[in-house]
């Protein structure tokens, strides 16, 4: 008989909803349901998905949009056993709920892991998910729907100011309006009823300014559930959660408060029947004693993958079990882990924070301000022995951006007041900045509704900052700086010294870095979880990786330009080196990163990507090779390394391609192995010649050329032959010229992103040759493989920009402000007839 | 930057700066994993007369609140961590830890290596004694050696005599062996009239209370050390009314009915461990303070069944009699701090007197 099969259902491209963290969280799923003896189909059209490429993981990859015809197509190809609904994000339940709802799943009788049908059901229908809460008993804000004044009155003095006020089905523009006394309340519901077509408002409870609280819960098909986290927003509600700095254990609160939100996260998980991971959202008023339930999300999602980095608990490979039907009891974890560790409550004895990381150059005037839209795209996780550790080491990647506060001192009192009562992005410095010019924690806290905790925390940091700008050279101020996680690029500014300075000062006062190992006991049991991050403490827990072993340096967080192809490039990268023998040491600040997957990483480091601490790293593993993206000078400078390791740059650089032409481009993808040049595509650019900034990002294959095309393209390849000396991926770009003349445009290294999609209409590993090429020439096999290529009917490249969800306008259509891409693939069909 | 030192028996020094009272202080060295409720664990009697050491990173982050003591006066010996907030937030939380323990007398000690100490503990072999110094030099040392610690700990902390916490329910006797407030908490939810009375008391002088029922409180040390007339009252009582033991309670449950007990090493305290309902199978997740452990060969079954087992360690958490109504767990079902899954416990036992009473 067959293997059972599962479809996951992937996602079309990352977005500011989901990113990275699901293809992260896929590979280790499916890796999981693999080993459980299950043939796995992902469908899914993201390029930049490593997934879709990964056979330990994927048997078959269908590159197809998730639509519902898809799915019932791929269900008529596969006649999967089981369909995982909780890998694409809200988009996946939506077509999951059509597809049963045309009876395809009934009909094939699949069965659904991780969701029922009635849950999904539920999440895409918010009305149907607060009756259930109510039912339930579980606090919900409250909210009522009234079509005259009176009601009004009497709803608003019932549930109290703030309160929400919103038109039904209004008739123009659509109306809200948040109201805090009866002048503001009795004008809004005026105006509400006027503009409604029905005559109807709604009135909401506003939980503006409380505390935002998510817990994040395990469950199995037994019943049994666990806490595998809880995290709190150092902002407050009114700031979307995925913009909000999340710091993880929770810090500010009450135990009482912690169980009673526990109490309820567990009962709605065991209501809904979830089986895997539900995270359910609170929203806190501690001055009412009283917290309502603000969301629920039965999906894998970005708090996913951040909790397991923070804690050290391998959430992916335990959801995957889960779906499997495996119980918590029962699973059994690596060897790294004790017995029973995957039904254990994972505790932290560190702190972990998550801060945003927004596409700030293409963000201006009120668009920075935060609201209940999310903004931002990745995110960077820092993790110390206190939060200013933590906090410190999550703000070391922002450029010109720094304890100093520079670019903050010149804001005027009333900007930054107002800055203070309107969140908006790097409110962090903001919130710093107003300690330093003297309010008071509490004051403070009244006006931003930010905990007190924090500002007492910052205000370490600042007076550190103050004491070491007064004291240059002073040991004591240095060991203390270091011990609350300032980097030494700030101390040797303050100090008007070089890094390197500093450093050398420090390693002579024996002030050095310690690791300590992310697992998730808190000590109590001897553990060999692969996971470390750096303080200056007494204890140093981590060992050295044995040799033959190569250390990579990671792509940092998502961001605008490149999307997470250049994750893809390193995972793959990851998985070729790991196949030949190599212990795989990766260092990454991004927590959603796909290389932090124990399936490419042996060892991981949670740092800051910056020299001090990479350096610090080196130093300790001695790698037979570094990996260090091309991109990244600053580091290629600085870092000292001994002769033993071998450095190579990784073209994993943000696209600055900026060839700009009326006449349509072709692109000729080229590898070069520093003997031989092989010609691996040609794609045609399709975006319309119209947009003047003419550049790749649309772009599909084959491209029909006559004989004299091919000439004249044959001719301009071999130019490149001569001129190429270092191996590497390359794109000749050409122009297409009324007079049917192609002009050479420009040769360029081959843009990741380019990288992505052709390994995969090709199925061709191109980041693994080009390991192979980085060190030596390409073998009788690959040649082959790289000559003969799959053939395809039709590839299509699309970017996805996110200047529609972020409102942004004329947003320009340019390489470096990709966020995702989407592509189309239709294989060749080899007929044999 | 060091201004305060822990040294511990086996010579070991943690460097670390000052917080609460000055006073040098010397006790059994405890690990708690607990990530909440740091109020709660300092003055709850279990600690008594040991330091304890928070390898959660932060403690003290909003103060001490008025509403969540576990007991009026704190006997815990020190508290070791890497970070104490000083905050106190609001007019419920109007003290900071700092000044708490310093009106307390208890010595704190942050901006310690909490992890390489919980190390060193958990592969001590032993239970080590600590002390917190302010300069950790050969007299320190010698005074640590020197020190004998008492094993007199539920005499030290339980209440000298009976004191009653009124309401309009059942008539409830707690004996104090180092009652946590969450006991009391618990019974007062449920309308509870209840009598707390001291460790020593008797079985006469709980039954002529004539109580619909009596627990027994959880408290601190080795429930051997204990004299034998607790053991002859629990095996008295509990062939006359519903008897709950919890804790330290559970423990003297145990052993008044056969059963003996080993200690661990180091002491486990936490609440992360996953706990088997053996008739359910369920997992649930509680608070645990414990020192000693019953396993499940020296259980006397011809007295008592296992209702609840840890997964990790494989310690009875739970028995229950198999003639009289009387149970008992070793884990802390009130909670402060702590899950409360296994609150439905004290509903059992209300359930239990009201079918004794025929209610």
């Amino acid at each position: 008989m067959a293997q059972d099969c599962v479809l996951l259902i992937g996602t079309e491209s990352d977005n500011l909803q989901h990113g990275d963290e699901l293809d992260t969280l896929t590979l280790d799923i499916a890796a999981s349901l693999k080993k459980q003896g299950l043939t796995t189909v992902l469908i899914s059209t993201n390029p930049f998905s490593f997934s879709l490429d990964a056979k330990q993981a994927v048997d078959h990859a269908e590159i197809v949009p998730v639509t519902s015809i898809n799915v019932e197509n791929i269900i008529n190809k596969y006649h999967p056993r089981y369909i995982v609904p909780t890998l694409g994000g809200r988009h996946a339940f939506e077509v999951i709920q059509e597809v049963a709802e045309s009876g395809t799943l009934q009909k094939n009788n699949v069965e659904l892991l991780g969701s029922p049908l009635s849950t999904i059901r539920q999440i895409n229908n918010p009305v149907m998910l607060s009756r259930t809460l109510h039912t339930m008993d579980a606090p919900t804000k409250k909210i009522a729907t009234v079509d005259n004044y009176q009601a009004a009155d009497d709803t608003v003095t019932q549930i109290g100011y703030p309160a929400i006020i919103r038109s039904i089905m209004p008739k123009t523009s659509s109306f809200w309006r948040i109201v805090h006394d009866k002048n503001e309340m009795h004008e809004a519901v005026t105006i509400g009823l006027q503009r409604s077509r029905a005559g109807q408002i709604l009135i909401q409870q506003s939980l503006a300014g409380l505390k935002e609280i998510e817990v994040i819960v395990l469950r199995d098909a037994s019943g049994t559930m666990m806490q595998l986290a809880m995290v709190e927003d150092i902002d407050p509600i009114g700031t979307h959660a995925g913009d909000s700095i999340a710091v993880t254990p929770a810090q500010t609160l009450l135990d009482r408060e912690i169980q009673d939100m526990r109490d309820i996260a567990f009962a709605i998980t065991r209501k809904l029947r979830v089986v895997g991971i539900n995270h359910v959202q609170f929203a806190l008023d501690e001055e009412k004693e009283q917290f309502y339930v603000i969301k629920n999300s039965p999906y894998l999602d970005r708090m996913s993958t951040f909790v397991g980095q923070a804690t050290g608990y391998p959430v992916g490979m335990v959801v995957g079990q889960l779906y499997a039907g495996m119980n918590l009891v029962d699973i059994h974890l690596d060897h790294g882990y004790y017995r029973h560790a995957a039904v254990t409550e994972p505790v932290m004895d560190r702190v972990a924070v998550r801060v945003p990381v927004w596409p700030s150059s293409i963000l201006h005037g009120k668009n920075r301000l935060l609201s209940t839209q999310k903004k931002s795209l990745g995110s960077v996780i820092g993790i110390g022995r206190s939060l200013e550790e933590a906090l410190c080491k999550a703000i070391s990647f922002d450029h010109g951006e720094d304890l100093r506060l520079q670019a903050e001192n010149k804001l005027s009192e009333d900007e930054l007041i107002s800055g203070l009562i309107h969140p908006q992005i790097g409110r962090l410095y903001l919130l710093m900045e107003a300690l330093r010019r003297g309010y008071s924690p509490e004051e403070l806290s009244e006006m931003t509704k930010v905990d007190e905790y924090y500002f007492v925390e910052l205000d370490k940091l600042l007076d550190l900052v103050k004491q070491l700008n007064g004291h240059p050279g002073d040991e004591k101020l240095l060991g203390q700086a270091k011990y609350l996680g300032i980097p030494d690029k700030l101390i040797a500014d303050l100090w008007g010294l070089s890094e390197g300075r500093v450093a050398a000062i420090r390693h002579g006062n024996g002030i050095n870095r310690t690791y300590k190992m992310v697992e998730p006991t808190g000590g109590e049991f001897a553990t060999d979880v692969a996971s470390y991050y750096s303080t200056f403490e007494m204890e140093d827990e981590s060992q050295v990786t044995p040799t033959p072993s190569v250390m990579v340096v990671g792509a940092g967080p998502l961001q605008l330009g490149m999307g997470s192809a250049g994750d893809y490039f390193y995972a793959a990268v990851l998985a070729k080196l790991r196949h030949y023998g190599y212990h795989t040491i990766v260092v990454n600040n991004n927590p959603s990163s796909v290389t932090l997957s124990p399936l490419l990483a042996n060892k991981r480091y949670l740092e800051p990507l910056i020299a001090e601490n990479i350096q610090s790293i080196v130093g300790i593993e001695h790698p037979d090779y570094l990996l260090v993206p091309a991109s990244r000078s600053d580091l290629l400078s600085a870092l000292n390394v001994a002769d033993e390791t071998q450095l190579l740059t990784m073209p994993i650089n943000r696209n600055t391609r900026s060839i700009s032409s009326h006449f349509p481009l072709y692109n000729c993808d080229l590898l070069f192995d520093g003997k031989q040049l092989y010609q691996l595509a040609i794609t045609a650019d399709y975006q319309s010649p119209l947009n003047l900034k003419y550049q790749s990002t649309h772009q599909y294959l084959p491209v029909e050329l006559t004989p004299l095309d091919k000439h004249q393209v044959e001719r301009l390849v071999d130019q490149c032959r001569s001129s190429l000396t270092k191996p590497g991926l390359y794109q000749l770009v050409m122009s297409v010229h009324q007079d049917g003349t192609i002009k050479r445009e420009g040769l360029l290294p081959l843009p990741l992103t380019d990288v992505a999609f052709l390994s995969k209409v090709l199925a061709l590993d191109i980041p693994g040759l080009y390991s192979q090429i980085a060190t030596d020439v390409l073998d009788d096999e690959q040649q082959l493989a790289v000559q003969h290529p799959r053939l395809v009917e039709r590839a299509v490249y699309q970017a996805q920009f996110p200047f529609k969800a972020l409102r942004v306008q004329n947003g320009q259509l340019s390489v470096k402000n990709v966020m995702g891409a989407t592509m189309f693939l239709f294989p060749h069909q080899n007929k044999l007839s | 930057m060091a201004d305060r030192y822990l040294i511990l028996e086996d010579g070991s020094v943690f460097p670390g700066t000052a917080f609460g009272s000055p006073a040098v202080t010397f006790g059994e060295m405890v690990f708690t994993t607990v990530m909440t409720g740091y109020q709660e664990i300092i003055t709850n009697q279990v600690f008594h007369n040991q330091i304890v050491v928070f390898t959660t990173p932060n403690i003290g982050n909003y103060g001490i609140e008025r509403n969540i003591y576990e007991s009026i006066v704190p006997t815990i010996k020190g508290v070791v961590v890497k970070n104490v907030a000083n905050v106190s937030t609001n007019k419920k939380r109007r003290l900071t830890l700092d000044r708490y323990l310093n009106s307390m007398n208890i010595p704190g000690i942050a901006n310690v290596d909490t992890r390489a100490l919980t190390h060193r503990l958990r592969d001590a072999g032993k239970l080590l004694k600590g002390s917190i110094v302010p300069v950790p030099d050969e007299h320190a040392f010698d005074q640590l050696q020197a020190t004998v610690l008492t094993n007199q700990q539920v005499a030290q902390v339980s209440a000298p005599k009976p004191y009653p916490n009124p309401d309009v329910g059942m008539s409830v006797v707690v004996v104090d062996f180092g009652l946590k407030n969450g006991i009391l908490r618990e019974l007062s939810r449920r309308k509870c009239n209840v009598t707390v009375l001291p460790y020593n008391a008797t079985a006469e002088e709980i039954l002529r209370l004539d109580p619909d029922g009596v627990v027994l409180s959880s408290g601190p040390g080795n429930p051997a050390s204990l004299r034998a007339s607790v053991l002859e009252m629990i095996r008295e009582v509990e062939t006359r009314v519903p008897l709950f033991g919890i804790g330290l309670g559970h423990e003297l449950f145990a052993i008044a009915n056969g059963c003996s007990l080993k200690p661990i090493i180091p002491d486990h305290s936490g609440m992360n461990h996953p706990i088997k309902e053996v008739i359910t199978g369920h997992i649930v997740y509680a608070t645990q303070n414990q020192g000693y452990i019953l396993t499940h060969d020296a259980v006397d079954r011809s007295q008592l069944y296992v209702t609840y087992v840890d997964l990790i360690d494989g310690s009875i958490q739970g028995l229950r009699h198999r003639d009289y109504a009387a149970f008992s767990v070793q884990f802390f079902p009130d909670g402060a701090p702590g899950p409360d899954e296994t609150n439905g416990l004290f509903d059992e036992f209300m359930d239990t007197m009201r079918v004794r009473e025929g209610r």
